[in-house]
């Protein structure tokens, strides 16, 4: 049908009380049932190039709102397109500034333990870089070595550091929640949850050290 | 098809998240902190690539590596979607940071596993 549609890519099915009372507004024939399309129908819109046999232009109407889409009549007087609606709902979205989330210590936290993932991301990618220089040889070891002593490396790494810690320290204690409360039967306590999961951490980290500490 | 694809990732990033809280800070504190610090005596090459090579090593760092970069991914994602509210580009940064951590899984393969 006439193809200016308001909304874009939006639910197609227009809400009655929408459409009933924009017939109200234009002739009280707001009845549900066969009225409400002949008042609709009567709205027509401008008719312009619709080409449409308009049964009758109810005057001011059209004109009050000229950005009605055309809901022409179809053959034998039935309404057009039914995606079309004269009045679209407005939806209540508000705006949010892009940094909403320095309003409150909270959002603020949350949204530092989203960023530990970039760290989690950039420890994969130096682990990735070291052994690729491991494996190229003595002087690309050695030469990645001088690159990890460098200060200014050294300072950024220290804070990648932190952030690793955090992302540790918070999703650990997340563990409780994520995990059922009974098995079996059995009642889990969250904090044995919690413990269990800090004795697992420090278990692995003892171990990784150990390895690297000895091995050198 | 979209819906259908979010449990394998959540999975994905929740297993990445457990190995990066279990393991990252010692690997990180002792490699990238400790060794350069001289706190720990680095590893000579030969023994660094004797300990990598091992099948267990090689099998235990693609996964912590490969995994975390899909941990990152989803989490990334969805901090830009929340924080920034790019709702509009969300399937640009789908594609861009699963694309990414694809990549790069296949490039730790390729480390791990053949240069190695």
């Amino acid at each position: 049908m006439s193809g200016h549609g308001r909304e874009r890519g939006g639910p197609p099915e227009p809400p009655n009380q929408e459409r009933s009372r924009a017939d109200e507004a234009v002739g009280g024939a707001g009845a549900p049932g066969g009225g409400r399309d002949r008042a609709t129908d009567e709205v027509g819109g401008p008719a312009g190039g619709a080409g449409g046999t308009r049964v009758a232009d109810s005057g001011g109407a059209a004109a009050a709102f000229p950005d009605t889409d055309r809901r022409g009549p179809g053959p034998g007087g039935t309404p057009g397109n039914p995606a079309y609606t004269r009045y679209h709902p407005k939806w209540h979205r508000p705006r949010i500034p892009i940094f909403w989330w320095l309003r409150s210590p909270a959002y603020v936290i949350f949204i530092a333990r989203e960023l530990t993932s970039v760290a989690v991301g950039y420890a994969g990618l130096l682990i990735l870089l070291l052994t690729w220089n491991v494996a190229r040889g003595p002087e690309a070891y050695g030469a990645m070595l001088g690159f990890l002593a460098r200060p200014g490396i050294l300072a950024v790494h220290a804070f990648v550091l932190l952030a690793l810690v955090f992302h540790s320290v918070t999703w650990l204690n997340l563990t409780p929640q994520a995990l059922p409360r009974r098995i079996g039967g059995r009642r889990i306590r969250p904090w044995s949850v919690l413990a269990g999961h800090y004795l697992a951490w420090l278990v692995v980290s003892a171990i990784l050290v150990w390895i690297v500490a000895v091995k050198s | 098809m979209a819906r259908s694809r979010e449990p394998m990732l959540w999975a994905m990033f929740g297993g990445g998240g457990m190995l990066a809280a279990l393991t990252l800070p010692a690997i990180f504190a002792a490699l990238f902190i400790a060794a350069p610090l001289g706190w720990i005596e680095p590893l000579a090459q030969e023994d660094a690539r004797a300990l990598a090579s091992h099948v267990v090593a090689r099998l235990a760092l693609f996964a912590v590596v490969s995994l975390g970069f899909f941990h990152w991914a989803h989490r990334f994602r969805y901090t830009l979607y929340d924080g920034l509210q790019l709702y509009h580009l969300n399937t640009l940064v789908a594609v861009l940071t699963y694309g990414s951590a694809t990549a790069l899984t296949a490039l730790a393969g390729f480390v791990f596993f053949v240069a190695l």
